[in-house]
């Protein structure tokens, strides 16, 4: 059971302000999107909520308990961001099994949870006795999507999952994530560019703009034109 | 265009983050240049006397020319190990509309402006003022200054077309190592032979032979024009990241498996053992230890004795080389990937447990292996070298430790191995020289021990290190959460590239 619970949440950079999330509460089970032009803190809001930075002000709370200077959250969160949670000198199957070792899973149980991605990686990632720098950028992606679900986390935190990969490896990954949602009912936060990915899968959609939350709707509510509105107008 | 080019290359060089990080490195890398410039220059100076004195029948000149071949063959040898082909520039312009070949020219052109084509004339312009200039001619000054530039252009244009090889076969490299075998063993049988060719060449170079002017200029001009070739090639290589994919090849090595078998630290263990044996740089720091045995085995062949006071420093540091080499970089080695521990479910004071016993580890098996030597050509220093090895293991790994929180810098462990800046401050060269003085403490007590000074010396290092061994468990977590409070500056300094 994993609940998120943002208070009064600001981060700083000198005189610009990245983030500032008065509330926002996220309950078990929520898919959520997070939309938003380059630059409107969907990184940094991950980056906190995974204690990776400082927060000027505020808190995050999982399960009511602090994220930061804790670590009460990790056993059950699993991540990708960017290269930075990639090893790179090691190979996918060694990263793999490092990272489920460290989550307590027996090499068996990492291996029959590998095959669960067996189509996802098209025969591109296992066995090709190449380090992960030496992998394409989609590859890279892929690897390190696996390695952050690979350990059935509560809490899912995907950086622009959709990005660098292709349209087969799109649907696949929209599918599993959806899966594994209402399977065990991960609560997943999944930032995107691509509104129709973000519309098609989440249950609930947060759009920031310079920081701030300007919109918190679900696909249902039919407020979808009003997001899809606000990105035209800017691009006019 | 070619000035375009140009200009970013100088500003990759000025904008290079290690050199926009501290005025502290940038100071100190100038001085070292200008150092090592210097002297360079006082030994040019120098050298005539120094020649007069050992070859009393020869002119200085003419001794130097003697060893001409053996100047430029080390300068040679130099360049192929240290020298970089700037092809790396070229890569993001493969996809401009640029000629390749236009690329191949600048590259070259370049590398041309390398400090390896000048710095030896730092020591001739000095040296041929005082033995041609004045005693034989201005002529003669200019013609040998500009053979032995030619020398230089020569090396340079052999060591690029070596370089420029996008893949050597086997039977070339069979072939390279037995040509440089057969050099090597003329070189002993022939010495005399050589030296006396190496003579005529530098006269002649002197005397402004034509034909060994045109000869030299005729083979550099046929190597730059296969180098241009060779470039544009090398292209291809660089622009296809597949060509790299059969160095994974080395997969779940012997060491490997049986570090992944120690219960709680294997899988920490394991994870270093990849990263310094899969890096070339942190692969390069590794297979540099062994290179201390010899060193180390010198250094107790003239036994410290009275004298050993001066010596336990360097002792220390070669008895702890690898570590020492190493943990001085202590948590930029990981900071390519450091986000990712951050968050995953690990212990961070297990972490830097794991990493200081896999380093202390390694420290003894460098004196195991170490031993024997010991033992058997002077017994007398087992003591003193027992009491250094504690001592590195103890407070001078802490301190590195210690140290390494505070060194918030990137690195690529896979980076070039020589003369790579990065990760390296004014801080960290402190924090490493402060080493030293940690034995400060422990002279003061071995003088006041009521024993002989070098087995008080012994004793208190060896008790003192032994302590901090005892207590490792208390310090680690210290330095854990020292790093816990500065865990947001660092990932924020890992993180820019």
């Amino acid at each position: 059971m994993t609940k998120i619970h943002i208070e009064s949440l600001q981060k700083q950079y000198g005189q610009q302000i990245a983030l500032d999330i008065d509330q926002l509460n996220i309950e078990q089970g929520q898919l959520v999107g997070i939309v938003g032009n380059n630059g409107a803190g969907k990184t940094t809001l991950f980056r906190l909520l995974l204690d990776l930075i400082e927060p000027t002000k505020g808190s995050v709370l999982i399960n009511e308990k602090p994220v930061a200077g804790n670590n009460h959250w990790k056993p059950h969160t699993g991540s990708y961001l960017d290269e930075g949670f990639l090893i790179d000198f090691l190979k996918p199957e060694e990263f793999f099994h490092f990272t489920g070792d460290l989550y307590g899973m027996t090499p068996k149980a990492i291996d029959e949870r590998l095959e669960l991605f067996s189509r996802f990686m098209s025969d591109e990632i296992l066995g090709q006795k190449k380090y992960i720098r030496q992998f394409s950028t989609g590859n890279k992606q892929k690897v390190g999507i696996i390695a952050a679900m690979l350990v059935q986390p509560e809490l899912l935190i995907l950086d622009e999952p959709f990005n660098f990969l292709d349209p087969t490896s799109q649907i696949l990954i929209k599918r599993m994530l959806k899966q594994e949602n209402e399977a065990r009912h991960t609560t997943m936060l999944i930032s995107s560019h691509n509104l129709n990915h973000i519309t098609e899968i989440c249950t609930r959609i947060i759009l920031l703009e310079k920081g701030k939350i300007i919109k918190d709707l679900t696909p249902e509510s039919g407020d979808m034109k009003e997001i899809e509105q606000y990105f035209s107008v800017n691009a006019e | 265009m070619f000035y375009t080019l140009l200009r970013h290359g100088w500003l990759s060089f000025v904008r290079a983050h290690y050199f926009e990080r501290s005025l502290g490195i940038k100071l100190l890398f100038g001085f070292v240049i200008f150092i090592s410039l210097w002297y360079l220059f006082m030994i040019g100076l120098a050298l005539p006397n120094l020649l007069e004195n050992l070859f009393p029948e020869q002119y200085p000149h003419e001794a130097f020319f003697s060893l001409l071949l053996f100047v430029y063959g080390s300068e040679l040898l130099a360049r192929l190990f240290f020298q970089k082909v700037p092809r790396q520039r070229a890569i993001n312009y493969l996809h401009l509309p640029v000629k390749k070949s236009f690329l191949a020219r600048y590259t070259l052109i370049r590398s041309w402006f390398s400090g390896y084509n000048f710095f030896l004339l730092v020591f001739l312009v000095p040296f041929f003022m005082r033995t041609l200039y004045g005693p034989v001619s201005p002529e003669a000054f200019r013609n040998a200054l500009l053979g032995c530039f030619l020398l230089s252009a020569l090396n340079h244009s052999v060591g690029m077309v070596i370089k420029t090889r996008t893949a050597w076969k086997p039977s070339t490299l069979l072939a390279a190592g037995l040509l440089i075998a057969g050099l090597i063993l003329a070189g002993y049988f022939f010495l005399e032979q050589l030296m006396a060719f190496s003579g005529q060449l530098g006269l002649a170079l002197m005397k402004g032979n034509m034909w060994v002017f045109a000869g030299l200029v005729a083979v550099i001009g046929f190597l730059q024009l296969t180098i241009v070739q060779g470039l544009v090639k090398s292209f291809y290589t660089l622009s296809d990241q597949s060509a790299k994919s059969t160095e994974a090849s080395l997969s779940g090595s012997f060491m490997e498996k049986l570090l992944a078998k120690v219960p709680v630290y294997g899988i920490f263990w394991e994870l270093e053992w990849k990263l310094i044996t899969r890096n070339k740089r942190a692969r390069n720091n590794f297979y540099q230890w062994p290179l201390m045995l010899p060193i180390l085995v010198y250094l107790f062949v003239y036994s410290p004795g009275e004298a050993f006071a001066s010596m336990t420093p360097i002792l220390m540091l070669f008895l702890g080389s690898y570590g020492i080499n190493h943990l001085q970089f202590a948590f930029s080695w990981e900071s390519r990937f450091f986000d990712l521990l951050a968050t995953q479910n690990m212990s961070l004071q297990l972490f830097i447990r794991a990493k200081y016993f896999f380093y202390s580890l390694m420290a003894l098996l460098q004196f195991f292996i170490l031993l024997p030597f010991i033992l058997w050509l002077n017994p007398d220093v087992f003591p003193l070298f027992t009491g250094l090895l504690l001592f590195a293991i103890g407070p001078a790994f802490c301190l590195l430790f210690f140290s390494g929180v505070s060194n918030s810098t990137r690195i690529d462990p896979n980076g070039k191995s020589f003369f790579n800046l990065e990760g390296t401050s004014g801080r960290l060269f402190i924090s490493v020289l402060s080493i030293f003085f940690t034995l400060v403490p422990v002279y003061i007590v071995a003088w006041l021990l009521p024993m002989e000074t070098m087995m008080g010396f012994s004793l208190a290092a060896g008790v003192t290190g032994l302590l901090f061994i005892i207590f490792n468990k208390q310090w680690v977590q210290a330095i854990t959460n020292r790093f816990e409070r500065t865990k947001y500056r660092n990932l924020n300094k890992y993180r820019e590239k």
